[in-house]
């Protein structure tokens, strides 16, 4: 066999590499957002690492973050304490309806994983455990991952990756006052 | 030698191939132009899903993935580097940074046939599996690189005696 056609035969797997990966994102769905910026939000239910159980469809009437992590992700662990600073600023007073929520989803759904990385991180924020239906539906391909419900339950905002104390804040208030 | 035979050339007759480019007809827009190619059919599935964020939410949203699908050749573009400047250490040919960097062909050949065979066959690679592909590739590449050395250092006093 010829140098040139070796050097033609990986080129050419390249090529092959490229089209089986295009079959196979069309046959995922994935050239396509699920939840597009004005859609209804997908299901969020579960119950929550302190106790009760969590239903994004009770949560109208005012803004939701949905952070979408898990307890051995790095950036994560990185982005919760901010993330949290948020929660409190955002948390109502007793008798009051909050401005906007904030709910971190963990997509693991581990609850002794999960308490280990709350008592570490020293979070007070709703915890809900995701048995991997929310993460599905969102299309969470990668985490950290911060998804807005405005309050009418309509995808608003998406953060990929890890998103500053600012940053979650600005994109909060960009949802409460359209 | 024209693109296709300096990659294939370095796969199944790197001696000789290696001693041609060592002697002047090392490109190095050829690692460059497979760095692209492999970053399009290897992260495929992450190009797609930034572009269709960026349809819908915008830069900001598709950014992080673009720098992700981004640093997944980060590790191929560090070792192309330090072979290339191990070979100029050891030998002060005029090409030899160029020729080092096609003894990472070795690698990217074994990296795509593994992939071809994960996704044509639909198994998700364990991390075994995975630690293998690699080790695969970076002994081939290693002697590769050292069949490289070899040659450049061989291609020196005819460079010299050249000038």
């Amino acid at each position: 066999m010829s140098a040139k056609w070796v050097g033609r035969a990986i080129l050419a797997a390249l090529a092959l590499l490229f089209a089986l990966r295009i079959v196979q994102l069309k046959g995922k769905g994935l050239l396509h957002v699920a939840t597009p910026r004005g859609s209804q939000a997908p299901s969020v239910a579960g119950p929550l690492l302190d106790g009760g159980r969590f239903a994004l469809a009770g949560e109208r009437g005012h803004a939701v973050a949905l952070v979408f992590w898990a307890p051995w992700c790095g950036p994560c662990r990185a982005e919760l304490p901010g993330v949290e600073r948020v929660w409190r600023k955002l948390a109502a007073a007793p008798g009051t309806s909050p401005r906007a929520r904030i709910v971190a989803v963990d997509t693991e759904g581990d609850p002794a994983t999960a308490r280990e990385a709350q008592a570490k991180l020293g979070l007070t924020m709703p915890i809900v455990l995701d048995d991997g239906s929310a993460a599905a539906a969102y299309q969470v391909t990668m985490i950290p991952q911060t998804v807005i419900v405005d309050a009418g339950g309509k995808v608003a905002a998406l953060i990929r990756g890890e998103a500053s104390e600012d940053e979650l804040m600005r994109a909060i208030e960009r949802v409460e006052k359209p | 030698m024209t693109f296709d035979e300096r990659i294939g050339g370095v796969l199944i007759a790197p001696r000789r191939t290696f001693a041609r480019l060592a002697a002047g007809e090392a490109r190095a827009s050829d690692v460059a132009w497979l760095l692209v190619f492999r970053l399009v059919a290897g992260e495929l599935d992450r190009f797609a899903r930034a572009l269709a964020v960026l349809r819908e939410f915008g830069a900001g949203a598709a950014a992080q993935e673009v720098l992700m699908v981004s640093s997944a050749v980060l590790p191929d573009i560090v070792g192309i580097l330090a072979a290339g400047v191990m070979l100029q250490l050891f030998c002060k040919a005029k090409h030899a940074f160029d020729v080092a960097a096609y003894a990472w062909i070795p690698y990217l050949t074994v990296q795509v046939v593994a992939a071809l065979a994960f996704t044509a066959t639909r198994h998700a690679p364990t991390p075994r599996e995975q630690s293998i592909v690699q080790l695969a590739g970076v002994a081939w590449a290693l002697v590769a690189w050292t069949l490289a050395l070899v040659e450049a250092r061989k291609a020196e006093p005819a460079a010299e005696a050249q000038s």
